[in-house]
């Protein structure tokens, strides 16, 4: 806990998820109480904003007291929003506040994972550079990280993935869910982020295979600890945007909690809503044009509900976005970087 | 009758698209869907006009995103003469998207689910079956079935939340199920509903004490539910006990209430005793319909904070005051508190009912519980005989408290029945009755010592994994021994099934079955007693057939009967077991210790990985010898197991107790670890699958998996099957083993030109083979307690021919290529502690070139070039393992060879050609 100490945080919430939040931190806290005081409070680098569902609510009715759309009324710096409610409730703020990134559920507070996800979360959010997702599994992560270069190897990697889990304890359920997951994260790296990077113009076929260049390969990490057992996969394309994620979950939420599955729905849909669903948390940290990462945590055998938390790390890269390459599936030319084989199985 | 079968494409596998099985029966179709759902999933096929359809997805492996998408496009597309659609057997991620997908399940009603349990004291996890339509009531209320764990029989916990998992019941539980449907289930053994089509109607019992008939109904008041039983006849004081009632379905409230309206104007006073909160629910209404109706007791589900056992208990409801409060109780489980479930708001309906029963009704429902057990325990010995004395002593329906259902075995020494203990309050418990064949009891004084000393010591040993004794005593002379049942066979005759199939054990369940039977080998002999004696347990008879294999897939080792401890006496001259398995030791006459134990556990590994027994011999003398000398093959040189499962297998058998590991627990933690290693690690699920499946026929619980098997026999039926033709296995078992080895778990083994022999040389009834390797194992056994009983062996015996054809893992020849091989010397003996080799290298050294982090410590993999394949093994790899290295490196190897004929061809059509060409200007232009 020594380096919550450096950061400073700033807390509008109820006295009782107050006195919680001082104890997991244990830094400088600065508990506010109105609208007023949380948006002049004074704040640095090193300052991190607390809501929760209630004081969002008196945030908006604020921006509508002053005349000013909800939406651009954004806290000054990075604040995360503890959420009592299910899922969908949380996923229902998104479309309205263009500046929250961070959920975190009051359940996850009282989780043994809590206290680690907030320091992991509050570490980035504090960071001048990149968010560093891998630094989130700490020392006591055991797992391996592999690069896949073609789609057609997934299946076999998963395998293997699902046998390595099996022989670190963790449940057949979790296996089976850490499977879905990055089986749906595999997919939408190689099927779905090259069209959404506009690579490939036409929806890719799942019956074709899609091979990258070997230096820019799709980077998949997962392991298992004690009460953890983690996804993280990243693929080079940064095709992935706030709106469109943020489209998705909402069509995914609504319906109490039910997916209404069309024809229209294509890319990251309907599997990005099962990962949401199965993870204890999910984090995605999208350069544009460089890479989109997930990482996503299940926890083992976790009393009680379970926990959720979402994180979203959405940066512009200032260089231009890396050009991508498509060679048809007859092309005999020899592979060169940047460029994605399609090929006809 | 009509019976169709179409298949829509092979059998999947994990990675093979699904497969889609069509049985119709009647007016009921069962579609089958096996594999993986993805996007290649092309629906089920063409149903015709079916009207009802069971889509069976309990053989779904996986469910793809785009998998969700093909299936919804399936349900959608599914005839619209389908009047009524079920789903049997959902899977977890089956049941996920039930609850995520909006219209997942269409028009389906849910018959059975798998819901994901974890034991909190062995830490396994099973899924269980869920029977939805049966327990709709309550799941929907989020309370869940209790399920006790197969391996210790602890209270199972629910690994999800049961409001969140069980979300979709409130939209497609099935409430009931047509006839014709819940006839072909069962006629395929797949399911058999508690209700609906198959509902029985609930049992009465009736009994009139004075002025008061009381009746206590037991089962289901639905829609078989009759009002007629309770009227004819009725007068006086009424009282109705609904103690037993394990669900009120909503087809029964109007006979329920048609019920109380007659009785309570034909009768002074109907009395409700023991009604629960589900009553309430559904009939609460009904209370008022009559003044006369009293509720006089309440069924409250307790919960106990601690343990979290739920338990029902009966609540007097005689001056009582609303609104109700219902004192903390002690849990009767683990002695914590318990609190009352009930919501206040389930009690609404009783503010309006009277709770006063009158005094002669209030006296019996007091007394209820003796009334009816000693009623019916008159029924009981009624039932035996007019002689009831007599009966117990001579027709063997009573033994004391244990009614006899049936006989199991009979062996020299004791008969073992299925018996049922009988207590008040209908209290049964099933239980195995062993008893001493009263011939025995004049004549045999060592029998009965031996009957008392498994009592003796199996009465002390508790552990998971030893068949518990619960009670011996004697009844007019007959010495009993009520045991732990359980359900499920013996080693021996599953070592039969599997020669007979020509299925070698799994691996993975074959080291299962031996890490639990060394650890209760470790349990007998290191535990203590309670003033810290140790019990030192020695079995003395460690054999397949005293390891029982559970329909649950429990492993159970039993039989103390020969069994020494520092509690008996023996007398030391006397070599007890069976010849095949015993320690150079025991046959020596030597002093025995648990290492001797160990060397019994170690044969029965050996015959597990090999089908083979590592000592045979003509007769017991030759045994002995080779058995002292340690003159055995190799384990790996008879099949390919891990080099540290054949050094674990040879130090077991070592002939100085010395050289064996020293505990069962140091076996059983290698044998975890080769599994690990190996990723050859199994649970009591594995065992359970492979009972079931060699005993489908005789198994109480239908499966999934033997529908399976009859799916493959109809197609083995209908291809003709030209491949068990051509094999030789009569067509009655092969399918089972297609079936088996299709699930990937059981290895056929290539031995059908021995078997043939085998199974020749048998029926000719010809003598055993004179070349020192083509011995029988099969040894004389003089006198053998049946099944249940273990063989006591005096001396030396002479061959007996009918024993060695009974003993299942009869080996009367082995392969030619074994003959051919050298007689093996004395295996060399590793170090007692083995060097097992290390773990796979997790995070190798190189780091990705395009990675821009410094410092990585999540090294990276080499970029995977080859396809994946399991860690290297540098000696042979598990039999489970190589089938699929075998084909990766096959079709690795085979694209580049012909690519390289083809160049090499068209070099040749060129110069060829090129020749032609200059040959033919030469010739022109000479």
């Amino acid at each position: 806990m020594v380096w919550f100490s450096t950061v400073r945080s700033i807390l509008w919430t109820s006295e009782a998820r107050a006195s919680a939040l001082r104890d997991l931190l244990a830094s400088e806290i600065v508990a506010v109480s109105t609208a007023h005081d949380f948006l002049n409070a004074r704040r640095d680098t090193q300052t991190i904003s607390f809501l929760e569902s209630a004081s969002l609510a008196s945030l908006d009715r604020t921006a509508m007291e002053l005349g000013v759309p909800p939406e651009q009324l954004a806290p000054p710096g990075p604040t995360i929003v503890i959420c009592d409610e299910p899922l969908q409730g949380a996923i229902s703020w998104l479309p309205a506040h263009p500046w929250l990134a961070h959920v975190v559920s009051a359940g996850m507070l009282e989780h043994p994972l809590g206290a680690e996800h907030l320091r992991n979360v509050m570490g980035s959010l504090i960071s001048s550079s990149r968010p560093r997702l891998l630094d989130w599994l700490g020392d006591t992560m055991d797992g391996r990280r592999v690069r896949l270069a073609s789609a057609s190897r997934r299946v076999a990697r998963l395998e293997r993935m699902s046998d390595y889990f099996g022989q670190k304890g963790v449940s057949s359920r979790t296996i089976q869910q850490l499977r879905d997951v990055a089986e749906e994260l595999l997919t939408n790296a190689f099927y779905d982020a090259p069209v959404a990077a506009g690579v490939v113009k036409q929806p890719i076929s799942r019956t074709q295979d899609v091979a990258l260049p070997d230096d820019s390969a799709c980077d998949m990490v997962y392991g298992s600890r004690d009460d953890l057992a983690i996804v993280r996969v990243r693929d080079p394309f940064g095709a992935l945007q706030r709106q469109r994620l943020v489209e998705v979950l909402v069509r995914c939420a609504r319906t109490d909690m039910q997916v209404e599955v069309d024809e229209s729905m294509g890319g990251a849909g309907l599997g990005l809503w099962r990962i949401f669903s199965a993870a204890s948390f999910v984090a995605i940290s999208v350069v544009n044009g460089r890479y989109t990462e997930f990482l996503v945590g299940i926890g083992k055998r976790a009393p009680g509900a379970r926990p959720f938390a979402f994180h979203l790390f959405f940066r512009e890269y200032g260089r231009p976005v890396r050009r991508w390459k498509l060679l048809d599936a007859d092309s005999t030319k020899p592979s060169i970087n940047n460029s994605v084989s399609i090929i006809n199985k | 009758m009509r019976r169709d079968v179409k298949s829509t494409s092979p059998p999947a596998n994990a990675r093979a698209a699904a497969s889609v099985d069509v049985v119709a029966l009647g007016d009921a179709t069962l579609v089958s869907i096996s594999g993986l759902v993805d996007e290649r999933f092309a629906g089920f096929g063409d149903l015709g006009a079916a009207k009802t359809v069971i889509l069976n997805v309990a053989g779904m492996t996986r469910l793809t995103s785009f998998g969700v998408r093909q299936w919804l496009k399936a349900m959608g597309a599914l005839p619209k003469s389908i009047s009524d659609l079920y789903l049997l057997g959902c899977p977890t991620f089956f049941v996920d998207q039930l609850n995520m997908v909006l219209n997942f399940g269409g028009t389906g009603k849910v018959l059975s689910v798998m819901a994901p349990f974890t034991c909190p004291s062995c830490g396994t996890e099973s899924g269980e079956t869920v029977d939805v339509l049966a327990e709709r009531a309550s799941l929907s209320k989020g309370a869940m079935p209790d399920k006790e764990c197969a391996r210790c029989g602890s209270k199972l916990e629910f690994d999800e939340t049961p409001e969140s998992y069980f979300a979709f019941v409130g939209k497609y539980a099935a409430s009931s199920i047509q006839p014709a449907a819940a006839q072909l289930l069962a006629s395929l053994g797949l399911y058999t509903s508690v209700d609906g089509g198959a509902e029985k109607p609930p049992r009465i019992i009736k009994l009139v004490h004075g002025s008061v008939t009381y009746f206590r109904i037991i089962g289901t008041i639905g829609s078989m539910f009759r009002a007629r039983p309770f009227l004819v006849g009725a007068e006086g004081e009424v009282v109705i006990d609904l103690a037993e009632v394990s669900r009120f379905d909503p087809a029964g409230q109007k006979e329920w209430k048609r019920l109380l309206k007659s009785l309570s104007s034909q009768v002074s006073a109907v009395t409700l005793v023991d009604v629960s909160d589900s009553f309430l629910a559904t009939a609460g209404d009904t209370l008022t319909v009559a003044r006369n109706i009293v509720v006089s007791a309440l069924l409250v589900p307790y919960g106990c904070v601690e343990c979290r056992r739920t338990s029902p208990e009966s609540v007097s409801l005689q001056r009582a005051t609303f609104p109700l409060r219902f004192a903390e109780q002690v849990c009767p489980t683990c002695g914590g508190t318990t609190q009352s479930r009930l919501p206040p708001e389930a009690l609404a309906p009783l503010q309006k009912a009277s709770t006063s029963a009158p005094p002669a009704s209030a006296k019996v429902i007091e007394q209820r519980e003796e009334l009816v057990s000693r009623a019916l325990i008159d029924a009981n010995v009624a039932q035996a005989g007019e002689n009831a004395t007599a009966a117990v002593s001579t027709d063997d329906t009573i033994l004391g408290k244990y009614k006899i259902v049936r006989r199991l075995s009979a062996g020299g020494m004791a008969e073992v029945f299925l018996a049922k203990q009988v207590g008040i309050g209908g209290f049964e418990k099933v239980v195995a009755l062993k008893r001493i064949q009263r011939k025995l009891l004049e004549t045999r004084h060592l029998a009965i010592e031996l009957f008392l000393n498994e009592a003796k010591i199996a009465g002390r040993l508790t552990h998971p994994s030893i068949v518990q004794v619960l009670d011996v005593g004697e009844v007019q002379g007959a010495l009993y021994l009520a045991m732990e049942y359980v359900h499920g066979k013996d080693l021996r005759r599953v070592i039969k099934k599997l020669q007979q199939s020509r299925i070698i054990m799994p691996l993975a369940e074959a080291c299962h079955i031996v890490r639990e039977v060394a650890l209760a080998l470790d349990h007998a002999y290191w535990s203590t007693d309670m003033t810290g004696k140790r019990l030192s347990v020695v079995h003395r008879d460690v054999s397949p057939h005293n390891i029982i294999l559970s329909y649950e897939g429990a492993v159970k080792l039993l039989d103390f009967g020969v069994a020494m401890s520092s509690v008996t006496e023996h007398a030391e001259t006397m070599i007890v077991g069976k010849w095949l398995y015993m320690s150079p030791e025991t046959t020596a006459n030597e002093q025995v210790d648990h290492r001797s134990d160990l060397f019994s556990l170690g044969v029965i590994l050996y015959l597990l990985c090999s089908g083979y027994m590592p000592f045979t011999g003509p007769s017991p003398k030759e045994i002995v010898k080779k058995i002292r000398a340690g003159q055995y093959k190799p384990l790996q040189e008879i099949v390919a197991v891990p080099e540290e499962l054949a050094w674990l297998v040879a130090r077991l058998l070592a002939p100085n107790p010395d050289d064996r590991p020293q505990r069962g627990q140091d076996v059983a933690a290698e044998l975890s670890e080769i599994s690990r290693q190996y990723g050859i690690e199994t649970s009591a699920s594995g065992i359970a699958y492979i009972v079931k499946q060699l005993f489908s026929t005789e198994g109480s619980g239908a499966t999934e998996q033997r529908a399976s098997s009859i799916r493959e026999i109809v197609r083995a039926e209908e291809a003709g099957s030209a491949a068990y033709r051509s094999s030789g296995i009569p067509s009655a078992i092969s399918p089972n083993s297609v079936s088996l080895s299709s699930r990937g778990g059981l290895s056929p083994v290539d031995i059908s030109e021995s078997f043939q022999q085998r199974t020749g040389r048998m029926s000719a009834g010809s003598s055993i083979s004179e070349t020192p390797w083509q011995q029988s194992e099969a040894i004389p056994v003089p006198s053998q307690s049946g099944n249940s009983g273990s063989a006591t062996v005096q001396g030396t015996g002479a061959v007996d021919q009918t024993a060695r054809q009974e003993m299942p893992p009869a080996r009367q020849e082995m392969p030619r290529a074994r003959q051919e091989m050298p007689r093996p010397s004395q295996p060399q003996l590793r170090p007692s502690q083995p060097q097992l080799r290390p773990p796979p290298t997790l995070r190798p050294a190189s780091r990705p070139p395009d990675l821009p982090e410094s410092a990585d410590p999540w090294a990276l993999e080499p970029l995977p070039s080859p396809p994946p394949q399991r860690s290297p093994v540098t000696v042979p790899p598990p039999r489970q393992l190589m089938a699929q290295q075998v084909s990766l490196q096959g079709g690795m190897d085979t694209v580049p060879k012909l690519q390289d004929r083809r160049i090499i061809l068209v070099l040749i059509v060129l110069i060829v050609l090129v020749a032609a060409a200059i040959g033919t200007y030469l010739v022109l232009s000479a």
